[in-house]
């Protein structure tokens, strides 16, 4: 089935198994591997050839045909138990936790960057500042410095003044 | 014990790390084809409903059936809601949804895939070798 975007739409998925229906744990959890919704040519299928040329072909014509029916109401199929959800949320956290440490840290440039603002491509992205509140800025600067180089103190009485402490 | 906590903990706050980098973009979490997570990390603002396993695992089936269509195996889905957006990359057998605000920027959302990539294939692996053992 040709696809128009992508360059790689047509090629065949890099691991064979990773299929439709393939799924991370096997079928002990309680729960059948998914099947195609309609006929049973998903079993058949490996067996094409211990059987004659016409009922292979005609295996493999259904096995295709039920692969390529649409099916929305399978949306609704794969609902599952609450417990078998729990069972398997908990199978994973004991799993992802043996995890090789060093190489499950995320190599990602944008975790190099340096931690000055939190949202970076935000602050990059937005507007300059106007060359006019620049230039307000500048000149409300050089004010400040202005009026603090003009800033006199003039000695009126010394800041720290000795206690007159009685002697014993 | 201490060491696998600590393992799972620094996985997660890489992804923090990542999702405080893109403004609104308030959970990433990944997911079997039937919606159970398998490492999320998410802000209060997220909708429950979006974390449900009835939610994410649609994504995993109308992946494909929409291939189905005609155009072929697609690898993004991106669903915009009223108030939130949803991005799914299908990275089969695990797939990783991205749920953000309607005004976070979607092409930075899409730069992540490459970003989660290798950790996502790790956790792919390690499940599916202790499932083998």
């Amino acid at each position: 089935m040709g696809g128009c975007c992508g360059k790689d739409n047509d090629k065949p998925s890099v691991e064979p198994e990773s299929s439709e229906t393939s799924r991370l744990l096997g079928p002990q959890n309680g729960r059948t591997p998914d099947k195609p919704m309609y006929g049973d040519g998903g079993e058949r299928h490996p067996n094409l050839l211990k059987r004659g040329d016409e009922q292979s072909a005609l295996d493999q014509i259904l096995h295709n045909t039920a692969n390529n029916i649409i099916d929305v109401a399978a949306l609704d199929s794969r609902r599952m138990e609450q417990q078998e959800y729990l069972d398997r949320a908990r199978q994973y956290g004991s799993r992802v936790s043996n995890l090789v440490p060093n190489a499950s840290r995320l190599q990602s440039h944008m975790l190099q960057l340096h931690n000055g603002t939190s949202m970076p491509y935000s602050v990059l992205s937005a507007e300059p500042i106007s060359l006019h509140d620049i230039n307000l800025i500048n000149h409300t600067a050089e004010k400040f410095w202005n009026a603090c180089e003009g800033i006199k103190v003039n000695h009126k009485e010394d800041l720290v003044v000795n206690f007159e402490i009685p002697e014993n | 014990m201490v060491k696998t906590w600590l393992v799972v903990a620094n996985v997660k706050k890489d992804i923090w790390d990542l999702m405080q980098m893109i403004e609104g973009l308030e959970a990433v979490i990944i997911a079997d084809r039937d919606g159970v997570p398998i490492l999320k990390v998410s802000t209060e603002l997220v909708p429950d409903a979006s974390t449900r396993p009835a939610f994410l695992a649609t994504f995993a089936t109308a992946a494909d059936q929409a291939s189905k269509l005609g155009l072929s195996k697609n690898k993004t889905i991106i669903c915009s809601f009223h108030s939130y957006q949803v991005v799914h990359f299908n990275k089969c057998p695990v797939y990783i949804s991205l749920i953000a605000t309607r005004d976070a920027n979607t092409g930075l959302l899409l730069g992540l895939e490459p970003e989660l990539e290798s950790l996502v294939a790790l956790v792919g692996n390690t499940i599916q070798t202790e499932e083998q053992h």
